[in-house]
């Protein structure tokens, strides 16, 4: 699975390096080719005042000028080569949701265009775009999106062409979107499984170098409390990308996953995100936006923001393909005897069957829990080649160090049930 | 004209329901909706606790309700569609609690339905998804439940409507059963060429539908003939609050933050003929005594625009 950071809000459009620095130093290898860096939905907010300014930076104000788009993006690029970083996928401009003139389109077409040309001659596999929603009525969604949409497949062959590059595919990658309804952020375009369905079916057509494929964007389907598992599991073969973010039920926020909170729990359903995302084995671009997150936090205390929003954007590729852990090992061990090792149990034991578990309580020695015995931990000691331990035990850390200080420093892994279906199951059952 | 309708809830008590009725019938209603779910409260069923009122014979709670009954009659009021007490089933509940439901509850509503000789009764989907697992397995245990009174349905010619409701989790409202409009009216054709008749219909719910940010005219568009009965109420996206359509704004616009204009156009554009039923009671709490029967006549005027604009 790539991980990918949406250059959104740590990337400034004056000095570059810093922003791309520290989302290097996070341990990130792949980047968004955004041109949201010189061209994001604040150019179109209050567009006398924000060309005044652009202009007073000196800097190019691209919706007056979009044929100059290349040389806007040029700082983010020649940065971007002095980095490690690669840029697979690109991301394409878009208004603010709450405009409704439907003649900014115009204005927007000919950036998002222009983005798709940057994302081909920079050797990107695709591009994430937005449709056409501004002022655009629920009953002509399709007819005038379909044009725009064909016509940005026809923009990349044109590209692809003229770089003589005729066998390499590309991906439009078209986002799913929530809708401005006064203020209250309903279910927009694409929010509707069977619609993704039709729409990429129909614009799939019978070219196979440019490929149509949907962005998933989580953040979206949250905002309003879509049931995000259902939506998944419905769109699974046309998935081509999944952006996450954590925010708010009200507005659109790119927060860190697991960040926001209420006083009762978690405002995300990851749980409902990562089991779609693990039923389908989905395994292509994990895109994070932290924009809000990061452009809201201390400037000094950025770079432990990107470095921790790694981390957790590793546990949800660790989450999603919890498997994968398990088909390393010719064998596999768990530790622990408890509901975690129940769960290990319900939803890998058939196809990962251990040979036992362990316990550090001597009275439960020799018992039977759920068909496995349980062994003492020195029993850990005698096993044979190519084993997993697999703790399933909360205190992790603390069993870590125990099997360490036993000098099994190999095959340690962690099994974790908090997005499993069945620990929900088990509470209805009593269990 | 299309006819206006409101819960009874808040406005019609058992100690006069003459007076209730009368109340909604000055107010300018001709149908009612009879809220049944008041007998039996939510609030009691989630803490297991049955207050015996569905122990009755069917007899005797006709008898309970006949003074309502002939109030309606007298006052001109036609009870168009009830509510079932709901939830009808409680994850890890005991046994005992969820086949009281089942086998007390849910007939003895549709044979009360019957004695109102009301056409509907609505119905709430099993909120078990986060249990079970799937939307699919969800509504297979709605449908075991419904398959237990669409007998009765049919041979008391009562449609039972399920509505779109939604859970949380946390404080974050999250889409709940029957909130996928291309799925239920596959289930609802089904359904209903199984049985040989229009045992089962929808009921869409403008403020449920608000706070998942259902598209209301693409919903009801696809819907079509399907949408038996309404539940027309606003909030402001966050919580359930059922309040007065038109209430809520979010910009220093203050255009309305419910998209109104959708729900007229696709109930035009499908050639609704029903009740603009109105599920307002919390608006007869939040205005004090001396403004109820103006916030009811204000309610009804609503009612009318729509009919109006829905009838172009």
């Amino acid at each position: 699975m790539v991980l990918i950071c949406n250059p959104a809000g740590v990337v400034d459009a004056k000095h570059p390096g810093q922003g791309l620095g520290d989302i290097e130093l996070a341990g990130f290898e792949q980047v968004l080719l955004s041109t949201e860096f010189c061209c994001d939905e604040q150019k179109f907010k209050t567009m006398s005042r924000e060309r005044r300014i652009t202009e007073a930076e000196h800097l190019i104000y691209v919706p007056d000028h979009p044929e100059q788009l290349s040389e806007a993006m040029r700082p983010f690029l020649e940065m971007l080569r002095q980095c490690d970083l690669k840029c697979d996928y690109a991301l394409a401009s878009h208004l603010p949701r709450e405009r409704q003139n439907y003649e900014l389109n115009k204005l927007i077409i000919p950036i998002i265009e222009g983005a798709v040309r940057l994302a081909v001659q920079n050797g990107c596999k695709g591009i994430i775009v937005r449709p056409l929603y501004t002022g655009v009525n629920v009953d002509e969604e399709w007819e005038v999106n379909r044009p725009y949409l064909l016509r940005l497949g026809e923009v990349a062959r044109e590209e692809i062409c003229t770089l003589g590059e005729t066998l390499k595919p590309f991906q439009i990658l078209i986002e799913n979107q929530c809708k401005y309804q006064e203020g209250h952020l309903v279910r927009g375009i694409l929010s509707n499984p069977a619609e993704v369905c039709e729409w990429m079916t129909e614009l799939q057509g019978e070219d196979a170098q440019i490929e149509y494929k949907l962005c998933m964007n989580v953040g979206s389907l949250s905002i309003y409390g879509q049931d995000i598992y259902e939506y998944t599991m419905a769109v699974a073969d046309y998935i081509g990308a999944v952006i996450v973010h954590d925010g708010s039920n009200i507005e659109e926020v790119g927060m860190v996953p697991f960040t926001s909170v209420s006083s009762v729990g978690l405002m995300t359903q990851w749980i409902e995100i990562i089991r779609g995302l693990r039923s389908i084995s989905y395994d292509g671009p994990l895109i994070l936006d932290m924009e809000h997150a990061v452009r809201y936090c201390p400037m000094l205390l950025r770079p432990g923001l990107m470095q921790f929003a790694k981390h957790t954007m590793d546990y949800l590729a660790w989450q999603i393909h919890m498997a994968d852990a398990m088909k390393k090992y010719d064998h596999i061990v768990l530790f622990g005897a408890g509901n975690m090792c129940r769960n290990y149990l319900t939803n890998y034991g058939e196809q990962y069957p251990p040979l036992f578990t362990c316990d550090n309580n001597p009275k439960r020695w020799g018992q039977d829990f759920y068909g496995l015995s349980i062994e003492p931990p020195e029993k850990l000691l005698d096993l044979p080649e190519n084993t997993g331990i697999f703790i399933c035990n909360m205190y992790y850390r603390e069993i870590q160090k125990q099997l360490e200080e036993m000098g099994i420093t190999e095959g340690i892994e962690f099994f974790n049930d908090e997005y499993l279906q069945s620990i929900n199951m088990e509470r209805l059952t009593g269990l | 004209m299309l006819e206006i309708g409101v819960q009874t809830h808040n406005a019609v008590m058992d100690e006069n329901p003459e007076a209730g009725f009368q109340m909604i019938h000055d107010a300018g209603f001709t149908c009612a909706d009879f809220s049944l779910n008041m007998y039996l409260k939510n609030t009691d069923i989630y803490k297991e606790r049955l207050n015996g009122f569905f122990d009755q014979s069917i007899e005797e709670l006709e008898e309970f309700f006949m003074p309502h009954k002939e109030a309606a009659m007298h006052t001109g009021v036609r009870i168009h569609q009830m509510h079932m007490p709901y939830p009808n089933f409680i994850p890890g509940a005991a046994d005992s609690i969820n086949d009281y439901l089942l086998r007390e509850m849910a007939p003895k509503s549709m044979q009360i339905c019957k004695f109102f000789e009301c056409r509907y009764i609505v119905v709430h989907g099993l909120k078990v998804k986060h249990f079970y697992g799937s939307e699919e397995a969800e509504w297979e245990a709605t449908e075991k439940f419904l398959d237990q009174i669409f007998p009765m349905a049919k041979e008391m010619g009562i449609t039972i409507c399920v509505e779109n409701i939604y859970t949380s989790a946390g404080k974050h409202i999250l889409e709940g059963p029957c909130c996928d409009a291309k799925k239920m009216v596959e289930r609802i054709d089904r359904i209903n060429e199984t049985y040989g008749a229009e045992v089962l219909g929808f009921c869409f719910d403008t403020g449920h539908a608000n706070l998942v940010g259902i598209d209301f005219e693409k919903f009801i568009m696809t819907l079509g003939k399907r949408l038996k009965v309404l539940h027309i109420h606003d909030n402001d996206g966050i919580a359930d609050l059922h309040q007065m359509p038109f209430t809520f704004t979010r910009t220093r616009e203050n255009h309305p933050s419910t998209d109104w204009e959708g729900f007229v156009r696709s109930l035009r554009a499908i050639g609704f003929d029903g009740v603009l039923n109105f599920e307002t009671a919390p608006v007869l709490k939040s205005f004090p005594k001396g403004l109820r029967p103006q916030a009811l006549h204000m309610l009804a005027e609503i009612g009318r625009y729509f009919a109006n604009e829905i009838e172009l």
